[in-house]
């Protein structure tokens, strides 16, 4: 360990408790805690999004309300997302850990492509099942998350 | 912590090591004179903050201080114990 200006070798147990600390803080950066409102809201926008879908051949006027509330919702997660996830107070350009990022991108696409697939064989109800299906993965992903982080 | 984000505000970094201004800044500043860090003043809701960021330098003796203790573990996993002979 650093006295001064002195160094020795850390031991193996001090190298060990040295390294958790260090992944520790890490992780702590990385997944900043968010509020306990933040995912339970995404899931709710992510249903509402799918459910607009479910509306049979809006014409005129209901389809330019949709289309302006699907985009409104659209952005307000992704407003969302940057404030709370990427650029937090006290923080700028926190990385992003890619790897689980993009797998579960890649499974929550999964339901609104499926939804496009079915939609025409089962019916215009599968895009709710779909949002259904989407706001309980990101409950169940999201809620463990942000006890874990602030409990970290 | 620095390692994971582009820049820690100061008084984010003083409340995740708990601690004081003083103490903090001191450490801060040895690391800037040695140029592992940077920091920048800047304005956000209306008061002056600091924002401190490890510099290229900084970031690679970070990943050597790292790689050193993985080694230093590696060793101690690899070395045939007394038992096995």
């Amino acid at each position: 360990m650093e006295t001064g200006d002195s160094w020795t070798k850390p031991t193996p147990e001090e190298a060990r408790e040295l390294l958790a600390s260090a992944n520790t803080e890490e992780h702590s950066t990385v997944n900043r805690p968010v509020p306990i409102w933040y995912y339970p809201v995404i899931a709710l926008v992510l249903f509402a999004i799918s459910s607009f879908n479910s509306i049979d051949e809006p014409a005129g006027f209901i389809r330019v309300v949709t289309v302006v509330l699907v985009l409104g919702l659209a952005c307000s997660i992704s407003a969302l997302v940057w404030r709370f996830s990427v650029n937090q107070p006290g923080y700028r350009g926190i990385h992003v850990p890619w790897g689980p990022t993009i797998a579960i991108t890649l499974v929550a696409a999964c339901f609104p492509i499926a939804a496009i697939a079915l939609d025409d064989v089962l019916g215009s109800w599968v895009w709710i099942a779909a949002g259904a299906a989407l706001a309980v993965l990101v409950l169940a992903t999201g809620v463990p998350y942000q006890r874990k982080s602030r409990n970290d | 912590m620095l390692s994971q984000a582009e820049g820690i505000e100061f008084s984010e970094i003083q409340n995740r090591t708990g601690l004081s201004k003083s103490a903090l800044s001191k450490h801060l500043t040895q690391l800037i004179d040695v140029g592992h860090l940077k920091d920048e003043q800047f304005v956000r809701s209306g008061s002056s903050r600091l924002m401190l960021s490890l510099t290229s330098q900084g970031r690679a003796a970070y990943a050597g201080h790292r790689k050193a203790l993985e080694e230093i573990l590696l060793v101690e996993n690899t070395a045939p114990s007394p038992m096995t002979r």
